[in-house]
């Protein structure tokens, strides 16, 4: 999955979790711009899991970019599953 | 020394009579940590930093010659808008140890009720952030003189660090307002719960040390914040009766409860149940480790079996779920270590009269259900400015909690619903008009319903929407996005709706109100 592919599947889970997609860009910051609560960050996590293999600790102590996380997808070392 | 006039052990009748008459719960708190063994022993941690009791005996006092300049008198209130944290601890025994009166206020909620519990404490001071005062920017209460942020130009550590730490505390009344807690209440605005100075002490013996047995080697966690009744006691107030140490955090969700548990190694978890199932579906992702933990609790809502053996089956260890209010300031059915019946929310704690009655308020037999109602000495002296409710809540000494009940005949008591329409998500009384009324914002929408759902017990409470829609819409994925993107913009997250469904009309009582009832067994 190139970057392109995992930054389309990053946003529509996004958008799956109710969060406007415009209100979706690289520099976006999971909680100091989207604000996600306890039960989306739970949501997001198990589903980075499930559609690109990736194991994201998704505290509010360390916010991350949607630009971060699709590198993140992009060198995990596992095999990305859909 | 306050301590010195009081028994170390309190025997099991009365705890409020063995209490002088006066009596001030900041000093009876901090002055029974000084002595040797326990001044320089850590009472809070919070992030890299740890707070010995002698530090926090001095702070406080510093705490209260501040408040004292800044006019605060006795019977005054200041309002406490914190994250958990040192300051939070200082200012709201500083403002007890003066006499006066601390209120702590929900973040959580939303801008419009914590404007509204600013307005109706007629706070004189207000403790908060810099990023709270520019979000409430202006604040217009008639009654605020001093806002002191914790961060900023000003600090107020800084400002601490300029007082005297040596400041004699009221000779206040054990039957005197001490603080109040705003109840999120099953209806209209939040209500401000008046407690008195002896009522921590009360629950901090009952529940902390008679039943739970905390000791003084105990680290304590909550997940429950400070202006929570569950989150104060589990934090502030009954590891200090043991002298136990306590941790202020910050967490919002599982990954970041998970860290801290990493981080301190506490030996006691107050968790709620939304939290124990986030920790457990996430465990391949963020193992907990739980090496350190004696003891979880749960409380706050309904406890799912589900969670309970999943739990029990995951790290080996019980859950013992509890129910308090906040009337009641802590719990008061309790399932005990060893002990505990998954689902059921336990015995009465010691000192707690627990009934379930029939509607002539004659107790029911086991088996049969009823209303629960409690008799305790931490009962509340009244909601603020709300006789009718008060009067409606209060039976000379006994509470009304609305819930349904059955106690069985080995005295477990088990929930069954609650009298109205009301019910509990994340520990938080949810109204169905509220979220209702967000629904029905949406362009496309012509009628809602809202009802919870919880299959017995089984699983987590979560919020159903039955939607009708305007002719011309019709339902889909894309739709059914933008009505959820409506009540995400409005709504605290455990108020938005977790399922939604279309119908053709919603059914309705010939009185023309929503008939809720038809809705629970569906789906």
């Amino acid at each position: 999955m190139d970057r392109l592919e995992v930054m389309d599947t990053l946003k529509a889970i996004l958008t799956d979790l109710g969060i406007p997609e415009e209100s979706l860009c690289e520099n976006t910051l999971l909680f100091g711009h989207l604000k996600l609560d306890s039960v989306e960050a739970v949501r997001l996590s198990l589903q980075l899991k499930r559609q690109l293999g990736i194991d994201l600790k998704l505290g509010t102590r360390q916010d991350m970019t949607l630009a971060q996380i699709c590198l993140l997808a992009e060198t995990a070392p596992f095999p990305q599953s859909s | 020394m306050i301590s010195a006039q009081l028994p170390s052990i309190f025997k099991m009748d009365s705890i409020s009579a063995q209490l002088p008459s006066i009596f001030n719960v900041a000093a009876y708190f901090l002055a029974d940590n000084q002595c040797l063994q326990r001044r320089d022993k850590i009472a809070f941690y919070y992030r890299n930093e740890s707070y010995t009791y002698a530090q926090v005996n001095g702070w406080v006092q510093r705490m209260a010659g501040l408040l004292t300049k800044l006019g605060l008198e006795r019977e005054n209130r200041i309002a406490i808008l914190l994250p958990d944290s040192p300051e939070f601890v200082f200012a709201f025994w500083g403002a007890i140890w003066l006499g006066s009166v601390p209120v702590p206020i929900n973040a959580a909620s939303t801008l419009d009720d914590i404007r509204y519990m600013l307005q109706d404490c007629r706070a004189k001071v207000l403790l908060t952030n810099q990023a709270w005062f520019e979000t409430l920017s202006p604040l217009t209460s008639p009654f605020l003189q001093h806002i002191v942020q914790v961060d900023g130009e000003k600090p107020v550590m800084s400002l601490l660090a300029e007082q005297d730490d040596s400041i004699p505390w009221a000779t206040t009344h054990r039957e005197e307002a001490a603080f109040w807690l705003y109840t999120s209440g099953s209806t209209g605005r939040p209500k401000g719960v008046i407690h008195l100075h002896q009522s921590m002490v009360i629950c901090a013996e009952r529940y902390g040390r008679e039943t739970l047995g905390l000791r003084e080697d105990d680290i304590l966690y909550s997940v429950a914040k400070m202006p929570f009744a569950y989150g104060l006691g589990n934090t502030l107030y009954m590891p200090m009766a043991v002298g136990a140490a306590s941790i202020l955090s910050d967490a919002v969700n599982a990954f970041d409860i998970i860290s801290d548990i990493q981080n301190y190694q506490p030996t006691v978890l107050f968790g709620i149940p939304s939290m124990y199932a986030s920790m457990l579906s996430v465990q391949e992702i963020a193992p907990l480790h739980t090496a350190s933990l004696r003891l979880c609790l749960s409380a706050a809502e309904q406890l799912p079996k589900t969670i309970w053996f999943k739990w029990r089956e995951t790290y080996g260890i019980e859950i013992c779920e509890g129910i308090g209010t906040t009337e009641l300031l802590h719990v008061f059915l309790a399932n005990l270590p060893g002990e505990c019946r998954p689902g059921s929310s336990g015995r009465p704690v010691s000192g707690y009269d627990v009934q379930v009655v029939d509607e002539q308020g004659i107790p029911t037999q086991p088996g049969e259900m009823g209303a629960l109602q409690v008799r305790g000495e931490s009962l509340m002296l009244g909601y603020w400015n709300r006789l009718q409710e008060t009067r409606n809540a209060l039976l000379g000494t006994t509470m009304r909690t609305g819930d349904r009940y059955i106690r069985d005949e080995d005295g477990y008591f088990w929930f069954m619903g609650r009298d109205d329409d009301f019910f509990k998500v994340n520990g938080q009384w949810i109204s169905p008009f509220e979220i209702e009324d967000v629904l029905l914002q949406h362009e496309g929408v012509l009628d809602a319903a809202v009802v919870p759902r919880s299959q017995r017990g089984e699983d987590l409470t979560q919020v159903v929407a039955y939607v009708s829609l305007k002719p011309g819409f019709t339902p889909s994925a894309e739709f059914e996005k933008s009505i959820r993107q409506v009540a995400k913009a409005q709504l605290p997250h455990f108020k938005a709706p977790t399922h939604l469904y279309f119908l053709e009309s919603l059914p309705r009582t010939p009185t023309g109100k929503i008939h809720r009832k038809a809705f629970l067994n569906q789906h």
